[in-house]
């Protein structure tokens, strides 16, 4: 297995682009490979850069390796960004695949589209990822919107109340903080609330999406859940087509 | 939309030689009698038996230790120089107590004022060096991003770069992201793995071998109060001491105010240094381990603290820098070290020793 990700030395860089420098935001959470079986000629074998899949979804780490749901579901990760907020936790309004610097074929395109299965799983060639197959662009800004308020309320120090919460915690021998998580509503509390509802809502269930509460990744991605059916190399026509 | 060539020109990696470090371990659940659960409720060792309670787990994937139920907690391995400083701070308040606060009290005119502010501040001092030194710097889970299950948990190759992303608009300095071979975690910018706690930390300022823990995120505001009170509790010790030794005839008549005064000169000095340097240091909006990282020289800081040109936090006004960084807000507990968690949690597995696709 080869990594097909280039650095600024690569050869088809575009001239105005590398002038600039300016680094573009992508999901960094994806990742190339080169070895794969291919749908289109139904073989196992090594493939060009410009043919490598683009692995996009993750194994579930949110529940045990020998449980039945782990082989049954597959993560989606939308990683932090840093353009709005550097010192808050916020994470990418855009679906994985429209990112300004996401891997996009010349014909565009926002469905995922499986090229190959790699261990047991089916890929495309792009940045998209089965996500996009069911949620759309305005449903997922919402969502994520949502829960990076959340999380600037949580996380902004930009508040008379983070400041009278310092001094108070201060003087009280830090007695406040312990005290006030106790009277008073966090953000954060907030957000696993709505994180709930949004998993019990009929759109998510019919779906059959999930949205991993931020707190379980310690506010380092917002992962989607999703069940996907495993793919084998000899059965991959059907399922892979599925997603 | 562009093609998949001038798109992959705008990703920024550099090469990022980090070290790969771990070994495999598996948490199993044993029997245990009641006198042992309680034991190892007061102490929890990485020997004590792994239950679905987070502390009795997170001491087998990291240096923590904890007590009480995971309450409190601090890094094993250590020369544990905490209780050490606990020592330094409780001896002279017990010394003020038996020897100088009945005589200056009778003093009147405003000197009890002094006396209940100097065991306050103290108080505070006290207060401080416990919760910086047992609670939680903000740990970072483990195990969130692992992007392959099989083949030992192989690590591709583009998570060995260093990411650089766009930073904000009114900065307009650009953001770099480093994965955690050993936490296997993208780390988000100035969260750092502590090698002697072995977890990775937010807002990582700099692991304290006096606290014996780290200073990061959720413990910082602690640790600058636990130096500014400590520092102000000296100076009214020394101010109460001078008094009663204004008021004898002779200085062996008050030897132990005099002994206070020299031990409170000597105490004073390392945690003022520290937290001068802590004020200018923020006022760059850099932390401890970003400014040794950046210094050039030993005398750099001669020539003033100013914020690299790199700085992606940098709000270009130093009383705002200071206020972002001393008045973080701490959020919940990213692992809690009372929480639970059920069989099989990825964030509690050691994960095998990580190798990248060029060693295969």
């Amino acid at each position: 297995m080869n990594s097909t990700l280039e650095s600024l030395s690569s050869d088809k860089e575009n001239p105005d682009l590398v002038k600039s420098k300016a680094p573009l935001f992508f999901n960094y959470h994806e990742f190339s490979v080169t070895r794969y079986f291919d749908l289109e000629t139904q073989l196992m074998s090594d493939h060009p850069q410009d043919l490598a899949l683009c692995i996009t979804h993750f194994p579930n780490v949110y529940t045990a390796m020998d449980s039945q749901q782990y082989f049954e579901t597959r993560l989606v990760r939308i990683p932090r960004r840093f353009d709005v907020h550097v010192d808050v936790p916020s994470f990418s309004t855009q679906l994985p695949g429209q990112e300004p610097a996401a891997l996009v074929g010349s014909h565009g395109g926002d469905r995922f589209v499986p090229r190959g299965v790699y261990q047991n799983q089916a890929f495309g060639l792009w940045s998209v990822s089965p996500l996009s197959n069911y949620m759309t662009s305005a449903e997922f800004r919402e969502v994520v919107d949502t829960v990076n308020n959340y999380l600037l309320r949580a996380y902004s120090t930009d508040s008379w109340w983070n400041l009278a919460s310092a001094i108070l915690d201060t003087l009280t021998f830090h007695m406040w903080n312990s005290i006030a998580i106790r009277v008073f509503r966090s953000p954060l509390q907030d957000l696993e609330n709505y994180v709930e509802t949004l998993n019990e809502s009929a759109s998510f269930k019919e779906k059959k999406l999930r949205l991993i509460s931020p707190r379980r990744s310690g506010y380092l991605s917002v992962c989607c859940l999703r069940v996907f059916p495993a793919c084998r190399s000899n059965l991959i026509g059907p399922s892979a087509k599925n997603l | 939309m562009t093609d998949n060539g001038s798109k992959k020109a705008h990703r920024r990696y550099s090469s990022n030689g980090s070290s790969n470090v771990g070994s495999s371990i598996e948490i199993e659940g044993t029997e245990t009698s009641v006198f042992w659960k309680f034991v190892d409720w007061i102490v929890t060792l990485d020997t004590s038996s792994p239950t679905t309670e987070n502390y009795s787990t997170i001491p087998q994937i990291s240096n923590y230790v904890f007590f009480l139920g995971g309450r409190l907690r601090t890094v094993s391995g250590t020369k544990a120089l905490s209780v050490v400083v606990f020592a330094i701070i409780v001896v002279p308040m017990v010394l003020f107590s038996i020897f100088e606060v009945h005589k200056v009290w009778t003093f009147g005119h405003g000197h009890g004022a002094l006396i209940v502010l100097f065991y306050y501040t103290w108080a505070i001092c006290f207060a401080s060096l416990l919760k910086c030194a047992t609670s939680d710097p903000g740990v970072l889970p483990r195990n969130v991003h692992v992007p392959l299950a099989h083949n030992d948990f192989e690590i591709p190759q583009e998570y060995y770069n260093i990411i650089t992303l766009p930073g904000t608009a009114h900065n307009k300095r650009p953001v770099e992201v480093k994965y955690c071979t050993t936490c296997r975690i993208w780390r988000p910018p100035r969260a750092s793995h502590c090698s002697t706690c072995e977890a990775c930390i937010i807002t990582h300022d700099h692991h304290c071998v006096w606290i014996n823990n780290c200073v990061g995120q959720r413990n910082y505001r602690y640790f600058l109060t636990f130096l500014s009170s400590g520092v102000i509790s000296s100076v009214l010790c020394i101010a109460v001491c001078a008094l009663h030794l204004s008021r004898v005839s002779r200085t062996r008549d008050a030897v132990p105010a005099v002994f206070l005064i020299v031990y409170c000169v000597l105490a004073v000095c390392y945690p003022l240094l520290l937290l001068i340097f802590h004020f200018f240091v923020t006022s760059t909006q850099q932390t401890t381990r970003e400014y040794l990282r950046n210094i050039r020289s030993r005398r750099e800081f001669l020539r003033g603290f100013k914020s690299p040109p790199t700085n992606s936090f940098d709000t270009a006004s130093r009383t705002r820098n200071m206020y972002t960084l001393m008045c973080q807000r701490r959020g919940f507990s990213l692992v809690s070290a009372r929480g639970k968690h059920v069989p099989g949690d990825w964030r509690f597995l050691k994960l095998p020793h990580p190798h990248n696709f060029e060693k295969v």
